[in-house]
């Protein structure tokens, strides 16, 4: 006789037992709450950006936060990087600033008789780029260099950047003045892009009132160290994803390729990062495993600033983001069950 | 530069897409052919049922010539390009290619296209095959019409099947299919579907079943088990089957016994109907309800026969009626003289009222010989070669109420015996000539019996004598090979060496009897009087009609002979029926059993016109039962009762399969040993198809969660409904989506979808159980909120029968 349990009962539902798969542990869950939490007492009104924000660290990817002045850009970068008890250094990008201005320079020791590095700003764990596309193209090449290469090359000798690394930065839409707009092959180094866009009247009103006579950063604590983590990475990381979330991905992929309104569709490398980003979103859901509608969530983020419109579309007044809703109401959700 | 960039070409590594996907498919799915090999088999098998309802085999041959190629198209189409559609069109195409190649190939284009022409063919082949079906009794003989039928018919179902067993992979359900094919022999072979024919079509079927599963396991990569929605279904189709071949002729009285020859008691096309009468004469006798009751009221002295129709061409393998449209004279008001016959004749002038209430014929009831018909709708025509009327508008005797003013001739004994033989050149070669193939036994009987006489009259009435004298049983039963039933010289030979049968065999077997004594002969088919009533009405000029009533049981056939000078004369050779003529009782008969017939048929002690009484007529009024004469018809209740059953059986195969399919997954959903995956999978299947059923069918772009929030919306699931609907797409999830490492369940289970980015809606997870009740609550909660038509629509036309997400389990 079988003694395995029926696998589904006649009766009312009852609670199944316990079981000890792995996954994202109940740290994972009270740290990402908690950073989240804390992020929110800043930057009300926004749970989508500071969630965004958090997913793209704990995929290891780098954020790009684009809109108008004024909107929070750089408190968001700001106070992510206060939650987390780790180094943070912050990068104003003007137009005269040196690449090694960002990366660091070898200076000569007259005391030591030897050439001494003295590492930039983007040796910390966090990297706030503020206004990047303000800089010159050179300036951005050697920071997204680094964003790649997670190390710096100077004179010829090699320095790892620490763990974990990621920078966020912020840039003005291209329309503002003085602005070089970043490559799409640079572009292609950000995770994820969001616009912050305008809080609603009650957040904002609530914003001129904490505002006005403290610095809300200043009530930030750290929540977390860098081995927390680096051990959420790590369970990010061990998110399953199933064949059938694989072949979604993939028909995503391809369907921006063929889309007759673009000229440039999404790149192996953005469907990796789409994935790695759907992860770390399902782990934040407190699930070991990815779910199609994580590869939706985090389209538009990861996507839409990857994609090139042709000038027809263009000259329509069509977005990336739109062109994305589209692919995704046309693209089937794969199913195993349904190929068996 | 990032000006230059353009849309790269599909990388190598680029991941499958849909076509390289359907490429591996189709390279992994070579076993279709197998599958539709076994289709071909078991289609064929059920064919052999047809066994009996048309002549043994002779279909296999344009059956085959019509499937093999159908399969093979849709094979080959298949292997192509897999898929639902295509193949089942193609099919289609291919089947009305090898029908007209078969059955039209002068109308077609290159043979296989039907051309200019080709509807008058098939609407002639179909007349024919509906003709073939009116006036035959089983086996009929595998005309071209016939032939298309079952062509058509079993193209059809071998499509069918083929779609179901190949392309949807539910090869269980095609059974159903083939019990259709059974049916018609359920309903017409005397024993049913036959045995033999059942246990190769399951044997068959099983292999169907085998090889599909045999494919499902190559296809999954891994040799399991057959599901046990595999073999319910199965078990079930086969429950069927049985109610088919065993049930199904049980309803039908007279199968019961399972002791009559052949053909059934039932007509769908009423009683005693069709262009050939002689055909269902035996099943009208043999009907214990006497159904379709006449009345008529007649001033005759004599007893009154109502003759239908006459057979004079004895060549081929069965009698049938001469319509001779195009001797036929219209109008039946007034009637002229038969061909043949005297210029002068003596005798009464009849006046008789037939009311025909449901009985149901082209061929028109009278006495003979008819001089005018009145009263009657529609259009008629009579034959001046033997008098029958026949309606030439497609219009019946049913519900007739007309009267008939016809001549009966004063014959005499001594008037008859003072006819000498002539050359017969007087009537048609087609009442005197004997076929080439006459058995000799019938020769050398009518030598033994009439060679040593010269006159015609000393003739017959020696050939009557004979059949009338004891060595001849009077039976409804003694005949039980197939084919015995029907007419034809065969049979007639058939009788002699037997020595027992009923009025056909009699009647038939004494006209060729006479016509090899040189007597020109015919046997007329009709009505002996009947049962006298005890009403009189008053007919024109005053008369008085006595009424009688006459029904199945009264059907009859008796020979008639041609003598020179004075006509066509009625003869009764068949014992304990009919009444024998004044002027053909012999006192010196053999064993001279019969020669009072008269007086026992007497209905009014002058005319003989009542039930035999004598014991050789035991099977005819064992069988009278409390549906005999008065009673209303049977037959037509059982048709309309079975065509309802078919209506129903029609209406309900939805429904029947739906209930079907969420009974295997139940079943296998809370079998022991199930894993959680499979059964979370069952269990959405059946919540995404009762979504489907009600109007709410999940699009392919949805997620579970997007369906399950787009169905809680519009469906107004709330509350437990919607705890369940969430359990169960929280399950299908795990299922779907989850690493299958652990089987027993999943580690995190989210009860709620999460809103993307909302960070309070985070939810922890907690376990929760499948539960099929979870199944029950939403599909209640989706009646409950679904007005009354679209609850009915779902339960008697389910969409989820034929939309993707029926596929998402076999």
């Amino acid at each position: 006789m079988d003694a395995r349990p029926a696998a589904v009962t006649d009766q009312e539902p009852q609670p199944a037992p316990p079981t000890g798969a792995t996954g994202p542990d109940d740290a994972f869950h009270d740290i990402s709450t908690r950073i989240l939490e804390a992020v929110e007492t800043v930057i009300d009104g926004k749970p989508d950006a500071a969630r965004l924000a958090l997913t793209v660290l704990l995929a290891q990817g780098h954020l790009l936060l684009e809109d108008v002045p004024g909107v929070g850009k750089t408190m968001l970068a700001k106070t992510l990087a206060r939650t987390i008890d780790c180094t943070v250094n912050r990068i104003q990008f003007t137009p005269d600033l040196l690449p090694s201005d960002v990366t660091g320079v070898s200076i000569f020791d007259q005391d030591s008789r030897r050439f001494e590095f003295r590492p930039g700003p983007v040796f910390a764990n966090i990297v706030i780029g503020d206004e990047i596309n303000r800089a010159s193209a050179k300036t951005q090449s050697a920071l997204l260099e680094c964003m790649e290469e997670h190390q710096v090359t100077v004179d010829g000798r090699t320095h790892v950047l620490g763990d974990p690394f990621m920078v966020v930065a912020t840039q003005n839409p291209i329309e503002m003045e003085g602005t070089y707009p970043l490559p799409e092959a640079q572009r292609d180094r950000f995770m994820a892009r969001i616009s912050m866009g305008y809080p609603d009247a009650r957040a904002e009103a609530d914003m001129l009132e904490s505002h006005q006579s403290v610095n809300p950063l200043e009530g930030i604590r750290a929540v977390a160290g860098v081995p927390d983590v680096i051990d959420m990475m790590r369970q990010v990381r061990s998110v399953h994803v199933s064949e059938s979330v694989k072949h979604y991905t993939v028909a995503i992929g391809r369907a921006t390729r063929e889309h007759p309104r673009l000229r440039l569709g999404a790149s192996p490398r953005s469907l990796l990062q789409l994935l790695r980003a759907a992860k770390a979103s399902a782990a934040l859901e407190g699930r070991d495993f990815v779910l199609p509608d994580d590869i939706a969530a985090m389209s538009d983020a990861v996507l839409a600033h990857r994609l090139l419109l042709d000038r027809k579309a263009t000259s329509a007044g069509d977005t990336a983001s739109a062109i994305v809703a589209e692919v995704l109401s046309r693209v089937p959700v794969a199913r195993q069950t349904q190929r068996r | 530069m990032t000006s230059t960039l353009s849309r790269p070409a599909s990388a190598p590594s680029a991941p499958p897409d849909s076509g390289a996907e359907t490429r591996a498919l189709r390279q992994a799915d070579p076993w279709h052919w197998l599958v539709t090999g076994a289709v071909l088999l078991t289609v064929v098998a059920a064919a052999s049922s047809l066994n009996g309802v048309v002549e043994p085999w002779t279909w296999f041959r344009p059956v085959t010539g019509t499937l093999v190629p159908v399969l093979l198209v849709m094979a080959l189409v298949r292997t192509v390009r897999p898929g639902r559609v295509l193949p089942t069109l193609v099919g289609l195409v291919a089947l009305v290619g090898t029908l007209s190649a078969q059955f039209l190939p002068r109308q077609s284009i290159l043979g296989v296209v039907p051309g200019p022409g080709s509807r008058l063919e098939v609407r002639r082949l179909l007349a024919m095959a509906g003709e073939t079906v009116v006036s035959e009794v089983a086996p009929v003989l595998a005309d071209p019409g016939i032939l298309l039928v079952i062509c058509a018919s079993l193209g059809a179902v071998a499509i069918l099947v083929d779609l179901l067993s190949t392309s949807l992979r539910m090869p269980a359900a095609s059974g159903l299919a083939l019990i259709v094919v059974m049916i018609p022999a359920a309903i017409v072979k005397p024993a049913g579907v036959g045995m033999s024919a059942f246990v190769v079509t399951v044997l068959a079927f099983l292999l169907l079943l085998a090889a599909a599963q045999w494919r499902e396991n190559r296809l999954a990569g891994a040799g399991g088990r057959p599901s046990s929605g595999f073999v319910g279904r199965s078990l079930i189709i086969t429950a069927a089957a049985l109610a088919v071949t065993v049930a199904l002729p049980q309803l039908i009285p007279g199968f019961t016994s399972g002791a009559f020859p052949q053909g059934s008691r039932l007509n769908v096309w009423g009683t005693a109907s069709g262009l050939n009468p002689v055909v269902t004469l035996g099943n009208d006798l043999r009907n214990p309800s006497g159904s379709g009751r006449i009345t008529y009221s007649t001033n005759s002295d004599s007893p009154v026969y109502l003759r239908a129709v006459t057979l004079e061409d004895f060549s081929g393998r069965r009698w049938e009626p001469d319509q001779r449209i195009n001797d036929r004279e219209e109008g039946v008001a007034r009637i002229g003289a038969e061909r043949g016959a005297p210029e002068t004749t003596t005798g009464q002038t009849i006046y008789t009222h037939i009311r025909t209430q449901s009985y149901a014929s082209p061929w028109l009831l009278s006495p003979y010989a008819p001089e005018s018909v009145i009263d009657l709708a529609g259009n008629w025509a009579w034959d001046p070669a033997n008098l029958s009327i026949m309606a030439t508008d497609g219009g019946s005797t049913a519900g007739q109420d007309y009267l008939v003013r016809s001549r009966s001739a004063s014959l005499t004994k001594e008037g008859l015996a003072d006819v000498r033989p002539s050359a017969g050149a007087a009537v048609p070669e087609v009442f005197s000539g004997l076929p080439a193939d006459t058995p000799e036994i019938v020769l050398t009987t009518t030598d033994d019996v009439a060679g040593d006489l010269v006159d015609p009259y000393d003739k017959a009435l020696a050939i009557q004598s004979y059949l009338r004298g004891p060595e001849f049983t009077y039976s409804l039963e003694a005949p039980v090979e197939g084919g015995y039933d029907g007419s034809g010289m065969g049979v007639m030979a058939e009788f002699l060496e037997l020595k027992a049968g009923y009025c056909v065999h009699y009647a038939g077997t004494m006209a060729v009897m006479a016509r090899a004594a040189g007597i020109p002969s015919r046997v007329a088919i009709g009505y002996t009087p009947g049962t006298a009533t005890g009403d009189v009405e008053i007919g024109p000029g005053g008369l008085e009609l006595e009424q009688f009533t006459v029904d199945s049981r009264n059907a009859h056939a008796w020979p008639e002979l041609y003598f020179e000078g004075v006509g066509w004369v009625r003869f009764e050779p068949t014992p304990s029926r009919g009444v024998v003529p004044a002027y053909a009782q012999q006192a010196f008969v053999p064993g001279g059993t019969s020669a009072d017939d008269s007086d026992a048929l007497n209905p009014r002690g002058v005319t003989d016109a009542v039930e035999p009484t004598t014991p050789q007529t035991s099977e005819a009024t064992d069988q009278d039962g409390p549906g005999g004469t008065g009673e209303p018809a049977v037959a037509p209740v059982l048709v309309a009762g079975l065509l309802v059953a078919a209506l129903a059986l029609v209406v309900l195969l939805p429904l029947g399969l739906r209930t079907l399919r969420t009974g295997s997954r139940r079943r296998s959903a809370t079998a022991t040993g199930t894993p959680v995956q499979e059964a979370a999978t069952l269990a959405w299947a059946e919540t995404s198809d009762a979504a489907a059923d009600h109007g709410y069918a999940p699009e392919p772009t949805e997620t579970p969660r997007s369906f399950e929030r787009r169905l809680a919306r519009d469906a107004g699931l709330d509350g437990g409904a919607a705890d369940s609907l969430s359990r169960l797409r929280s399950g299908y999830e795990h299922a779907e989506y989850a690493e299958q490492a652990d089987p027993s369940g999943p580690a995190l289970h989210p009860v709620d979808g999460p809103k993307p980015g909302s960070v309070r809606t985070v939810a922890r997870q907690r376990p929760v159980a499948q539960s099929w009740g979870d199944v029950d609550a939403v599909t209640a909660a989706l009646r409950r909120g679904s007005p009354l038509s679209v609850r009915i629509r779902a339960r008697l036309l389910p969409r989820s029968l034929w939309t993707r997400s029926g596929r998402t389990l076999r």
